[in-house]
């Protein structure tokens, strides 16, 4: 019978401890709709004095009570979902985002037109790759409280590198280039980036041989890159000779351009006027 | 990258098709809008069967829906024409053309593209799930995705897990933007010469309505008036008098309220991430003049990416959300809104994060 009793006064205790934390819950102020909520794992429901349907967007941290969030209300949840059984979900802690290097990279076409004195001026239709990268990583830093994660001192400069080929026809190219690039899309006219550095090309029948001047020529000189919205690139060079090309000099003018560049700016119906090169 | 990795390009990532026929958008269309409306000089455009004029551009590009339906029953008004979703633009996602990518209509019920989006997520690659990197619109149909699957599943806020292991959201508005309500304003952001026409266009678009912005203040009044706090751009007050269609604003609403509001809910286990620039000046609100909404003068608005205002979403979201944002261009330029996927720190830092 005593151990009945006990049984009994155990389970009233049991429920009366339930019914007063619900109640202290009930009591509980809370911030409906605020940034977190401070009812989990309940949720926080508005104030009557806030209407039947009020709408969150309009409202935020408004006078609210701990309670069963509402189905469909994930506000009353922070954000997180409100359960059938009227409790909320629990987020773990997002783990920081790793550490980035800023770069950049692109299968490009390359349209080059070379200007000799007293020759032709000589197009030269060519594919390549260039090649942007940062001197520094960034950390991603959380923003003093409780804010969303910031990149700092984002890196302008770069260094880039680049290589183009044109192999068809008797006398093949080579083009290469190493530079400095700033990067700042916020210049005008979608300009991009700036860049500075030096082309090296080579010129032959027989580019692969090393040492051979009869066939090939080398030149090498300064040049200017401006690049337009990371897909387009104007580079501008002035190429003194090195080996092979009786002491001329040439300027090189380039259009290096994203690989697809084309389909996105000429429709389908128009790709059959393009000349096969830039397709 | 692996098989699993899935583009979700913004609005006007994709081509339009007319009939399987590329039309040009938006560049070359642009292009012609604008000469024909210089200078009355149609160039090609009757290669798709149509001269270019107002009305039957206007035709080509409208939708229509049956009230509450979310599947159109045209995307073309032009007669025998349908429109259909091709390939993304590259330029803008010149750092992920390895990826699958999901094509969808942009101008279509943000519900219906995440219906879409859901099914093709539903066919994973085998042994694996998704790693999705979504930019703009593409960000709120896969949060539209996230909670239809939660509701095939019981309102399981993890099912989503089951087939997506990380979600890069690129610019994604989950709070609308100004430049949707521009759009349907003044529509002098698609082409000036012919607004008018684009402006009746764009307001036959569910999507353009469901991106309207929401939060406090995105209006405000010249002349204080008692309702203030009481609506936003997703509601008919600011809108009386301008032809905006009810329907339309209550799909916005509706989408907002059953979708949008709390875009991670359902993302519980999803490895999520989304990226914001800070480096632009960018409008957060519109004015109303008496009765007469007005574009607000540029210098009012904040920082943002030219079309997500950034404080203003920090300002609505909540923790689970923040902790899991990363904001850049504080100190240093960024790529404007619609080229921030192949932004130098964002395709690099995407990839990496992808591969966490």
């Amino acid at each position: 019978m005593s151990r009945a009793l006990l049984w009994l006064a155990a389970a009233i205790a049991l429920l009366t401890s339930r019914v007063a934390s619900a109640a202290d819950e009930q009591r509980a102020d809370c911030k409906y709709n605020d940034r977190v909520n401070a009812c989990m794992p309940y949720g926080c429901v508005p104030a009557p004095e806030l209407g039947s349907d009020p709408d969150p967007d309009l409202i935020r941290a408004a006078p609210g009570f701990c309670g069963l969030c509402r189905k469909g209300h994930d506000e009353d949840c922070a954000g997180a979902h409100c359960r059938d059984d009227g409790t909320c979900s629990v987020w773990p802690d997002a783990p920081p985002p790793p550490p980035v290097w800023p770069h950049f990279s692109l299968l490009v076409g390359d349209a080059s037109l070379g200007f000799q004195k007293n020759k032709d001026v000589q197009p030269i239709v060519g594919v390549g790759y260039v090649f942007q990268g940062a001197f520094v990583s960034v950390k991603p830093t959380k923003e003093i409280g409780g804010g969303p994660y910031v990149a700092e001192n984002l890196p302008w400069l770069y260094w880039n590198v680049g290589a183009t080929g044109a192999f068809a026809g008797e006398s093949q190219n080579v083009f290469l280039d190493l530079g400095l690039t700033a990067y700042y899309p916020g210049f005008p006219l979608a300009i991009t980036t700036i860049g500075t550095g030096v082309l090296y090309q080579r010129e032959g029948a027989a580019i692969w041989k090393f040492g051979n001047t009869l066939q090939n020529q080398d030149r090498l000189g300064p040049e200017l890159t401006i690049g337009f919205l990371q897909n387009l690139f104007v580079r501008g060079a002035w190429l003194l000779p090195l080996r092979g090309d009786e002491g001329a000099s040439q300027f090189v003018l380039s259009v290096l351009y994203m690989r697809d560049l084309a389909g996105d700016l000429v429709p389908d119906r128009f790709q059959k006027y393009l000349p096969d090169a830039f397709r | 990258m692996l098989d699993s990795t899935l583009l979700v390009p913004g609005t006007s990532g994709c081509k339009l098709l007319a009939n399987g026929a590329d039309i040009g958008w938006p560049t070359e269309l642009m292009g012609e809008a604008w000469l024909a409306g210089a200078t009355g000089i149609s160039v090609e455009f009757e290669k798709l069967g149509l001269s270019f004029s107002t009305q039957q551009l206007t035709e080509l590009l409208s939708m229509e829906f049956a009230a509450g339906s979310t599947v159109p029953t045209k995307t073309s008004l032009a007669a025998g024409k349908s429109i259909a979703p091709g390939d993304i633009l590259r330029a803008a996602y010149n750092q992920f053309l390895d990826f699958q990518v999901f094509s969808y209509d942009w101008r279509s019920d943000l519900r219906h593209t995440g219906q879409l989006l859901l099914d093709r997520l539903k066919n994973r690659p085998a042994g694996s799930k998704w790693r999705i990197v979504a930019h703009s619109q593409g960000g709120l149909a896969v949060v539209v995705a996230s909670k239809l699957y939660a509701a095939e599943h019981g309102g399981s806020d993890t099912a989503f897990a089951d087939l997506v292991s990380h979600v890069a959201f690129i610019a994604t508005p989950f709070h609308g933007t100004i430049n949707a309500a521009r759009a349907l304003l003044v529509a002098d952001n698609l082409t000036p010469p012919f607004a008018a026409a684009f402006k009746k266009i764009v307001r036959t678009w569910p999507a353009i309505h469901q991106m309207l912005p929401v939060w406090p203040g995105c209006v405000r009044t010249t002349t204080p008036r008692n309702d203030t706090p009481q609506f936003n751009l997703t509601y008919e007050v600011p809108w009386a008098g301008l032809s905006v269609s009810s329907d339309m604003l209550k799909r916005a609403r509706d989408t907002r309220a059953q979708f949008l509001r709390n875009p991670f809910s359902c993302l519980l286990n999803v490895k999520v991430l989304a990226y914001f620039s800070e480096a632009w000046n960018t409008a957060n609100h519109l004015l109303l003049d008496g009765a007469t909404l007005k574009i607000a003068p540029d210098a009012d608005g904040e920082r943002g990416d030219t079309l997500v205002p950034a404080q203003t979403i920090r300002t609505m979201s909540h923790q689970i959300e923040l902790d899991r944002f990363f904001m850049l261009g504080r100190d240093h330029q960024t790529m404007p809104h619609f080229m921030l996927s192949i932004d130098n720190v964002v395709a690099p830092h995407v990839k990496a994060f992808l591969n966490t």
